[in-house]
Parts: C-alpha cells; sequence; structure tokens
C-alpha cells in the first residue's frame, strides 16, 4: 500500500560530529588538523560546520587525532522517517 | 617543477583562452577602444590568476598542505556533473537560436566559452559551499 501511494519508510542517518569540542579540549587549530589528517583546511572547515561528510578513511583519521573511536568523534543520529517518492 | 604540473597545465590551458580572446577582440572591429580595453583587462585577469594561484601553491608547498582532497575532488566531481547538465540546455538554446548568429564560429565559441564559464561557476558554488550531502 505504501508503495502504491509513493511513499517509503526508511532509515534516516544524519551525520554529527564533535570535532569542534575535541580541537578546543586538545588545543589544535584547523590548519594543524588539517595538517595532521592530510587535507586541506577548508576540508576541516566544513566538516566542523556539517556540510560534509567524510569518508571512512579521513573520520579514521580525524578520530585518530583524538586518540578516540570513530563512533566517539562522529555521531550517527537515527530516525524513522517517512520519505515521497 | 614536478609539484607544480597542475598550476602549469592550468596556466597554459589559461593563455590558450585569454590568447583566443585576446585575438577576437582584436579581430572584431580593432579600432575599437573598448575592445581593446577589455582585452587588455582578459589579460591581467589572466596574469592575475596565474600567479595568484602560483603564490597559492606556494604557501601550500611550505605549510605542508596537499593540492587536492577527498573534498575537492568531489568538487570537482559534482561540479562536472552540474555543469555537464547545464551545458545540454545551453547547446539547446543554442540550436534554437542558431539563426541569430552571424556565422558558425561565433556560435561554436559562445557553446565551448559557455560550457567553460558553466563548470567555472559550478565548481565555485561547489568549493564555497559544500552543498553534496548525500542523503
Amino acid at each position: 500500500m505504501e508503495y502504491l501511494f509513493g511513499i517509503t519508510r526508511h532509515l534516516e542517518i544524519s551525520l554529527k560530529n564533535r570535532m569542534k569540542e575535541l580541537r578546543a579540549r586538545d588545543n589544535i587549530t584547523q590548519a594543524k588538523l588539517a595538517n595532521l589528517v592530510g587535507v586541506r583546511r577548508e576540508t576541516i572547515v566544513f566538516l566542523e560546520k556539517g556540510k560534509y561528510n567524510p569518508s571512512l578513511n579521513l573520520a579514521y583519521s580525524v578520530a585518530k587525532v583524538f586518540n578516540l573511536a570513530i563512533e566517539e568523534v562522529f555521531i550517527f543520529d537515527q530516525s524513522d522517517a517517512e520519505q515521497d517518492i | 617543477m614536478k609539484n607544480y604540473k597542475k598550476e602549469i597545465m592550468v596556466g597554459l590551458v589559461f593563455a590558450i583562452i585569454v590568447a583566443g580572446l585576446f585575438l577576437w577582440f582584436i579581430k572584431h572591429e580593432p579600432d575599437a577602444y573598448l575592445n581593446i580595453g577589455i582585452a587588455i583587462i582578459t589579460v591581467l585577469l589572466g596574469a592575475y590568476t596565474f600567479v595568484r594561484q602560483i603564490i597559492t601553491r606556494k604557501r601550500d608547498l611550505r605549510d605542508g598542505v596537499p593540492s587536492e582532497d577527498e573534498f575537492t575532488k568531489r568538487a570537482k566531481l559534482y561540479a562536472g556533473n552540474r555543469a555537464f547538465f547545464f551545458s545540454m540546455y545551453l547547446w539547446f538554446l543554442i540550436y534554437l537560436f542558431h539563426s541569430s548568429f552571424s556565422d558558425p564560429e561565433e556560435m561554436l565559441g559562445i557553446g565551448i566559452m559557455g560550457s567553460a564559464l558553466i563548470y567555472g561557476i559550478s565548481l565555485w558554488y561547489y568549493k564555497t559551499s559544500g552543498d553534496f550531502i548525500e542523503e
């Protein structure tokens, strides 16, 4: 029935992160963090704003800088949502 | 020299575009001061962009910043995709209004320059907005 009305239930996952908070804790600048993980500073800016989802490699590198697991830095916010198709 | 490969390539492409535009402006009404003025501004703009790019790259090399990372690569990919999509519309419009062009060279020139411009705007948009969060 849901299919007929063009509505599908799916798991919506949004990615949030604690990078800004962790940077402040460890007193690391955006430029320094970018240098440590091998990306440009703009990438860190967009990551912190939540405008860019990192690759698994980058997420792992960032988490490693803060000596934390990926899920402690990047929070997967799950919510059951309806979407029109 | 190896580190500046990309900059040199971009510079060469830019030089060709600038030289082409310069010749085009000179060819059409060579006596018109406005056209010569526009041509000089175009050359200066091209030179400024090239020099600025070299300076930025030099600073990046000094600071150990990569010229490209996954964000810029993704921006290029999305910009290419969007530019292709909009270029189709541009070429369709050129096809519809082909009779209003004086010669085929002008029509092709506008199409190619328009496509390049659309790609430039798309790249600028994605690099500054980062607007490609996948749902």
